[in-house]
């Protein structure tokens, strides 16, 4: 077997949580910034990891091969649509510790997939994942030692056109980062930075380079293009549905656009919710297993939710 | 006829003469349209692809480029490695192993410097190593493990190599566990390790119309609500893919080899790459070599036409026209956007020897005029009113054998068979029309010489000698340099009586009487040679072998050989399973089919099968690990579940994914590794894979109707191309012999005459086919190309003959005359051309690609034999037959000996 079912664990349901962050930002307001590229970034970063305690996610993820019909992209075949909610606390000494949890709803042949995670602050304890497949009713722990996460090759979150990759936050340093322009976009002043992986993190890399169109007042991305080691634009995220939830700032559809396989997947927050009461009991491997007792805790989110 | 015939001759005759007050003109109009065709070479390209043999729109085409769209190339590069110690599994040797692959799978990471003094690769060479997307080896490679519900995927060689031998030999079987390691990884016995690159070749994107220069802050109108809904006028805009040429494999594999190529390595290991990387590499030094021998061949013809003419301006000129001819093949296919094959040497070859033979038979016949008295201007006149017709014979009949080759059907033979036919037509052109203007420049004989250089004899050494000494320039004595030992060696090796020719004529003039004591033994023994040769030619078997084209002795012939006896095999065959519905794939019903036709294959084919491999093998696996029990590897009951097992591989690998089944599950593939072995020899397991497929699938085509499965691949298309090569073998060739037949009968003027001429030009080819069946040589792509080549070269020589003899016969009405002036005149300049072009092909024997070798070992053998046929055969048919070529009056009385 040429793949590693391990890659698909770890990532999963931080990335869920990642991703609703990814567009979180704070209501401070800047003007036209005077920041350089790097503390740009940095302050955007900042804003992703932003999220808040406890927080409950409903998600529909739309994959389709598009076509551009008068200038707009558009899907050429039914769409697959995958629907998944996911809940995270953080938990243990001074909150640093987190657990979360991923099922998919939608489609009826992977209803019921789930997976929890538990990652520790600690380093020297080792992140715990579970995978639970309903079709064949078994748990399984995933071992992915922390120190051996060097197969970076990115991994794609639920089989959409997303990966891991385009969800990384930190690892600043492994980039070299440049202000391109700046200027109007979309009626927003937007910082253009371009980063570009460092020799030893361009290997494990997928892109070459990538651009990032950063609203400046509200610190956070707009587009993303990514680019392939020859400077073909590969890759596309659009942010839409720009509001403000809960003074929050944040786009409630993202569109991956991959070029090459002219494919895109449309990540839209259908329910984000923080601040929410999630009893911890609810965070453990019986919410894989035990149908009922998963419902009854999902049930309660989504009316706190509303 | 004959008045055609003799108005062609006076028009022939006058062509020098009234070229010559415009001769300015045509000098001009020539150095315009070379610099031209000059300038167009700039922009030519060559397609070395293994598809060029096809149209874009042949089926197998379609099919196989269907596939990469959907699956992706698999163009990588396999390194198989023997270890000295005999076991890749030493402490030893996975350290070194590790070595290379870390270098390999982190090459960014290492500076310029570090390249440059260590690997002594340039950066831009080195920056070549970024096509690797990823590398394999026992020392990376990670293996799936579910233990207590726990699944892990430990490295198999911890980064630590183990030094204890217990420890190694635990991984040694641990290895053996896991079935897609063994083969793939490690050879059973050990001996054998392999690191496996994938490469991102043929699946960079070429993005056109991309505005670089688009202001980032474009408003680029996206939608804020993205909508699901299908749009049916939207249109799907294909992405292509950048095409690969050898400039990227070449310094790439020079980087890659670079690397495995330390001292240190080599101390350990032999290494055997394998992949098109590899090809290219290894058919770029043989193109090298081809030059090399090309050069040999430029030689060889120099010292002929030097040996024959004994006047510079006859070496040159006639090379010069034959090179512009070549230069404007070159110079129109690119102008008119079309990539050449590598059969473009072939055309130069073809255009070569076309164009001496042509170039030779009027300096030779010029020079026979001028040392019978004639001044410059009366002796060119009777040159060309005495060659000009055969030699429009020779084109036309040579153009129309190479066009025969264009109703096959076949790019390749298409573009070989026009563009060759152009440049013999172009070579015609050249001799005709420029030729006489530049001789007007520049003649033999310049002097008043004229009458004491028929008296000279001196030898041929002392000749070249004074020739060299008589031209100072710097580039003449470059050329000295390497045709002064070439000299001294002939000098010892009696070469230089050979091409003193001083033998030549004396050998002539004996020829007649010794054809008339032995003219029934001729033609028995000759129609002997025909008989068993036709019998020979049918037992032709057509064959292409890929890896055959090159000897064994060679590395990468050693590496297939390694490849196919220890490892995973050399040849893919790939069966694409369409349902024609989305999700049908996860139907365990076509698991289940794709699964037992796997077994199926295998259990038939194990002589020929090294392994399979599909979705359904994934499926298992991913199932029995799930399980945590062996007895799950198979396909699960419910779709739901195998819908689950897929989620599980999609989110770990969707790149891997898209490889193996199409995103909407619609589409997917069996991948089979073969021994590597001719198309003949696979013949039948093809056929028999077919019916397995019906057996299998068949009974799926009520559930899905719109269910193909189509067996695809190169070894598919090498299976094509066979059956391409045998079905069009013999009717290019029966084309070719009935066109060249037809016209010989009608510019001869007697249908006797035609059926006559036809025999002796029939036999090189018969005979290079007859060796071939009874040598047990397959006819290939390469070898198939022998056949016009001869009819090309080989009957061009018989025309000659056939013709000079008719026309002597015409004026002279005595048979006897007619042959004596036939022999005396055409069978000097027929043995010259034979000797330059025979010896000249007889030097691509000595190349490593053995297609090169065989065209130019039987190429030559066929040029000799023809020159046998021209000068015993068809005079001993003469004597027995006696035809009358259309005369009347005819004095038919042979008597040599008494002549004699």
């Amino acid at each position: 077997m040429k793949y590693s079912l391990l890659k698909v664990s770890p990532y999963v349901v931080s990335v869920v949580i990642l991703l609703s962050a990814l567009s979180v930002i704070s209501t401070q307001s800047y003007a036209k910034t005077d920041l350089s590229a790097r503390e740009i970034v940095e302050r955007m970063d900042e804003n992703q990891r932003q999220t808040t305690d406890s927080a409950f996610t409903r998600m529909k993820l739309t994959t389709c091969k598009y076509g551009i019909n008068d200038g707009k992209i558009k899907c050429v075949e039914k769409a697959r649509i995958k629907l998944v909610e996911s809940a995270q606390i953080n938990t243990g000494v001074d909150n640093k510790d987190t657990k979360s949890i991923a099922i998919i709803l939608e489609p009826s042949s992977e209803r019921g997939i789930g997976m929890l995670s538990y990652s520790y602050d600690d380093s020297d304890r080792d992140n715990e994942t579970w995978l639970y497949l309903s079709a064949l009713g078994k748990v399984k722990r995933i071992s992915v030692r922390n120190s051996d996460d060097e197969e970076t090759e990115s991994a794609s979150i639920f089989g959409t056109e997303m990966t891991t990759e385009d969800q990384e936050t930190g690892k600043l340093d492994d980039y070299t980062y440049e202000l391109l322009d700046q200027g109007k976009y979309r009626g927003r002043e937007v910082a253009v930075i371009e980063s570009t992986p460092k020799p030893h993190r361009l290997s494990k890399s997928s892109y070459g380079k990538t651009r990032t169109w950063v609203d400046t007042e509200r610190f956070m991305a707009l587009k993303v293009q990514m680019f392939d080691k020859y400077n073909n634009p590969i890759k596309r995220l659009e942010v839409g549905k720009i509001e403000e939830i809960n003074n929050i700032w944040m786009g409630r559809s993202m569109t991956f656009i991959n070029l090459v396989s002219q494919r895109l997947t449309n990540m839209k927050l259908e329910a984000i919710s923080f601040d929410m009461d999630i009893d911890e009991s609810f965070l453990t491997q019986r919410a894989l297993t035990d149908q009922a007792f998963r419902e009854q805790f999902l049930d309660n989110l989504r009316q706190q939710a509303q | 006829m004959k008045e055609l015939l003799l108005a062609l001759n006076k028009y022939f005759s006058i062509v020098p003469g009234q070229l010559r007050p415009y001769r300015k003109i045509v000098l001009i109009l020539a150095l315009l349209s070379t610099v031209f065709m000059g300038y167009g070479t700039t922009r030519f390209v060559l397609d070395v692809s293994f598809e060029s043999w096809f149209s874009e729109d042949d089926p197998a085409v379609k099919s196989l480029n269907e596939f990469r769209e959907q699956f992706g190339s698999d163009d990588g590069l396999y390194i198989v490695y023997e270890a000295k110690d005999g076991d890749v599994f030493s402490n030893q040797s996975l350290s070194l192993i590790s070595e290379i692959t870390e270098v390999l799978d982190n090459d960014e990471k290492i500076s310029d410097e570090v390249w440059l003094e260590q690997y002594g690769l340039t950066s831009k060479v080195a920056e070549t190593l970024k096509h690797i997307k990823r590398v394999q080896s026992l020392t990376n490679i990670r293996i799936q493990k579910n233990e207590d519900d726990v699944l892990s995927a430990p490295l198999l060689v911890p980064k630590t190599i183990p030094r204890d031998i217990n420890i190694l030999s635990e991984i040694k079987s641990e290895a053996g566990k896991h079935s897609s390691l063994p083969l793939f990884m490690f050879s059973k016995d050990h001996r054998f390790g392999a690191i496996s690159i994938t490469t991102d070749f043929g699946t960079i994107p070429l993005f056109e119309n991309q505005n670089e220069q688009q202001s980032l802050f474009f408003d680029d109108d996206w939608s804020d609500d993205f909508e699901d809904s299908v749009d049916d006028q939207a249109v799907l805009q294909k992405v292509k893919f950048k095409d690969i040429e050898p400039s990227l494999y070449i310094p790439f594999m020079q980087a890659v080899s670079a690397i495995y190529e330390q001292p240190r390595m080599l101390e350990n290991f032999d290494f055997y790459p394998i992949g098109t990387s590899a090809m290219v590499e290894y058919a770029w030094g043989t193109m090298i070599q081809a030059g090399f021998l090309l050069v040999g061949m430029l030689i060889i013809i120099n010292l002929l036409l030097w040996t024959l003419f004994r006047s510079a301006s006859a070496v040159v000129l006639p090379q010069l026209a034959i090179g512009l001819s070549i230069l404007f093949v070159i110079g129109g296919l690119s102008w008119l956007n079309i990539a050449s094959t590598t059969l473009i040497a072939l055309t130069a070859m073809l255009v070569i020897a076309v164009g001496v033979a042509d170039c030779v038979h009027v300096m030779s016949s010029y020079l026979l005029f001028r040392r019978s008295g004639n001044d410059h201007e009366q002796a060119l006149s009777q040159a060309y009113g005495k060659t000009g017709v055969p030699i429009l014979l020779t084109t036309v009949t040579t153009m129309a054998g190479m066009s025969s080759l264009a109703v096959t059907g076949m790019p390749q033979f298409v573009l070989f068979g026009f563009s060759s036919a152009a440049g013999v037509g172009l070579a015609f052109l050249y001799t005709i029309y420029l030729l006489p203007v530049l001789l007007d420049y520049w003649h033999p004989m310049q002097d008043k010489k004229v009458s004491n250089v028929v008296q000279q004899k001196k030898t041929l050494i002392n000749l070249i000698k004074a020739f060299l000494k008589s031209i100072q320039t710097k580039a003449l004595k470059f050329l000295c340099f390497f045709a002064k030992p070439i000299i001294n060696l002939s000098q010892r090796t009696g070469l230089a009586w050979l091409l003193g020719a001083d033998w030549l004529q004396p050998l002539l003039d004996k020829i007649p009487s010794f054809v008339q004591r032995f003219r029934y033994a001729v033609v028995v023994i000759f129609f002997g040679v025909f008989g068993i040769c036709l019998y020979g030619a049918t037992q032709v078997k057509i064959d292409s072998n890929l890896v055959e084209l090159y000897s064994d002795d060679v590395p990468i012939g050693k590496a297939y050989d390694i490849v196919d006896e220890h490892m995973m095999g050399t040849g893919n065959m790939i069966i694409v399973v369409n349902t024609g519905e989305s999700d049908a794939i996860m139907d365990p019903a076509v698991l289940n089919a794709m699964s037992r036709l796997q077994s199926q294959v295998k259990e038939s084919y194990s002589k020929y099968i090294i392994r399979t491999n599909s979705l359904a093998d994934l499926v298992k696996e991913t199932h029995a690990i799930m399980q945590d029990d062996e007895q799950y590897r198979t396909i699960p009951d419910s779709q739901i579940t195998v819908s689950q097992l897929l989620y599980l591989f999609n989110s770990a690998n969707p790149e891997e994914r898209r490889a193996l089944v199409s995103d909407d599950y619609s589409k997917s593939h069996i991948s089979i590794q073969l021994k590597n072995a001719g198309s003949n020899e696979y013949a039948e397991f093809f056929e028999g894979i077919r019916k397995d497929i019906s057996n299998e699938f068949d009974t799926l085509k009520d559930r899905y109707p719109n269910l193909d499965v189509e067996i695809t691949g190169t070894f598919a298309m090498m299976m094509r191309l066979a059956d391409d090569l045998s079905r069009n073998q013999f009717k290019s060739l029966a084309i070719a012999a009935v066109v060249i037949s037809s016209l010989l009968m009608v510019t001869l003027g007697s249908l006797q005459a035609g059926a006559m001429s036809i025999v002796p030009n029939l036999i090189p080819a018969t005979l290079v086919f007859g060796l071939m069946g009874l040598l047990g040589i397959p006819l290939d792509t390469d070898t198939l190309m022998i056949a016009p080549l001869i009819i090309g070269i080989a009957v061009d020589d018989t025309i000659h003959f056939i013709s000079h003899y008719r026309m002597s016969l015409a004026e002279n009405n005595d048979m006897q005359l007619a042959l004596v002036e036939t022999i005396k005149e055409v069978g000097q300049a027929v043995t010259f051309t034979t000797l330059i072009l025979g010896f000249g092909f007889f030097m691509l024997t000595f190349s490593d690609y053995l297609g090169l070798a065989k065209i130019g070992g039987f190429g030559s053998l066929a040029i000799f034999v023809a020159l046998l046929c021209d000068l015993l055969f068809f005079p001993a048919l003469i004597m027995i037959f006696k035809p009358k070529f259309g005369q009347k009056n005819v004095d038919d009385n042979f008597n040599f000996q008494e002549a004699a």
